[in-house]
């Protein structure tokens, strides 16, 4: 074998292909015509490319598709069942809302137990009512106005809460941090002006 | 509807999408499963995992060759995968299984399967490789460019391969006559000899 019939048996396969390109194609051509051993060799590869091609794997038949094609189904509907993402749960946005609630409610029954002190009283926390539907302000009572009002003011006046506080302030019945702490108005509310008349001369111990 | 249409279904989700791609290239597919194994049965499973390969890395696809070149590499890498392992565990080969499917066909003749024996036991005895590059180029009609695809590489590389396997196979195919003339081969006997 010369280094031609090397080279030329090197491209029969992509001669047989035909997707060789014109000037090697043309070689081969010329080299074929003269040398009867390329020749043998090109029509032996024929052979096995016609041999490969005239034998093709057989068809199982239309039975082995179906039942083929049946178990693949029930295998993808499994494999689809298996693969189908849980839902995502975005755990994130809950726990960011949770930890200011978890705080408030903890601050908000220490509050109504009572356990923070520091912080304003429940009644204090209450919204106040508008300004048009309060009272004029009542300048704090000075010493002996209780006694003018209690003694002097007669029932057109009566005494409010507060002057019955400061009436007990003046006369040393409670302190300041004790009238702070004393849940007097709901106890008020309920009483007419004679009855909180009377327990403010109760209070300052002008009573008979 | 064309098969970019029903890989884009398939990748929602759309299962019959995806049903009716298996349809299509079934049996390219279990052809070239045929080729690799050399077992019915076992190209049988070999479809059906490469299948089911397909439809859970389908998302992966991006459509960037062909769903059939891309179904083809997945099933090369079942069947080599399958022969690592009966590689490992030294099962026989049994091209006999093949043979006798095909000789119910009405066609079959004495001379022929003779000849395809001749064939499926010099397609065994290639490596696997050059095995599918004959498979790709002369039962699928695969481009060489469609082969790298499969295969990875060049196209050149693919064009090499191919001349390097077919040589090969007419190599063997000749050995195989003249071990013919010398031999009758028992096709029930040779596994069983093989296996010991």
């Amino acid at each position: 074998m010369t280094w031609r019939c090397a080279l030329v048996q090197r491209w029969l396969p992509g001669y047989l292909d035909a997707e060789a390109d014109g000037i090697r194609k043309r070689l081969v051509e010329r080299h074929l015509k003269q040398c009867p051993r390329c020749r043998q060799e090109l029509a032996d590869l024929e052979a096995t490319i016609r041999l490969v091609q005239a034998h093709p794997v057989p068809d199982p038949g239309p039975e082995f598709w179906e039942a083929f094609q049946r178990e693949l189904h029930l295998k993808l509907a499994e494999l689809q069942h298996r693969e189908m993402p849980a839902p995502k749960r975005h755990r994130l946005p809950y726990a960011l809302a949770a930890a200011p609630l978890l705080f408030l409610l903890v601050v908000g029954v220490g509050w109504w137990r009572g356990y923070l002190p520091g912080l304003p009283s429940r009644e204090a926390g209450t919204p106040a009512p508008p300004a048009a539907a309060l009272p004029a302000p009542v300048a704090p009572p000075q010493k002996g106005e209780v006694e003018l009002v209690v003694h002097g003011g007669g029932a057109s006046h009566p005494p409010g809460p507060e002057k019955v506080l400061y009436a007990g302030i003046d006369e040393g019945l409670w302190d300041d941090d004790l009238v702070l702490n004393w849940d007097v108005d709901p106890v008020l509310a309920d009483l007419s002006p004679e009855e909180r008349e009377a327990l403010a001369r109760r209070l300052t111990g002008r009573e008979p | 509807m064309a098969d970019p249409q029903l890989v884009t279904r398939a990748q929602e989700g759309d299962v019959p999408a995806f049903e009716e791609l298996v349809k299509r290239y079934q049996r390219d597919i279990y052809g070239l499963a045929c080729r690799m194994v050399g077992d019915p049965e076992e190209a049988r499973d070999v479809m059906q995992q490469a299948f089911l390969q397909a439809f859970v890395h389908l998302r992966e696809f991006r459509q960037q060759s062909a769903f059939r070149t891309w179904l083809f590499r997945i099933t090369l890498n079942q069947c080599y995968n399958f022969l690592k392992g009966r590689k490992r565990y030294g099962e026989p080969v049994d091209v006999q299984d093949l043979v006798l499917e095909a000789e119910d066909s009405p066609e079959g003749n004495l001379v022929a399967q003779q000849e395809r024996a001749r064939l499926y036991q010099a397609l065994e005895k290639l490596p696997a490789k050059q095995r599918a590059v004959i498979a790709l180029k002369l039962e699928q009609n695969l481009s060489y460019q469609e082969i790298a695809q499969v295969l990875g590489g060049t196209a050149g590389a693919a064009r090499v391969n191919y001349c390097q396997a077919l040589k090969k196979l007419k190599k063997l195919l000749l050995s195989e006559q003249d071990h013919d003339v010398a031999v009758r081969p028992c096709p029930k006997v040779a596994p069983r000899i093989s296996r010991r």
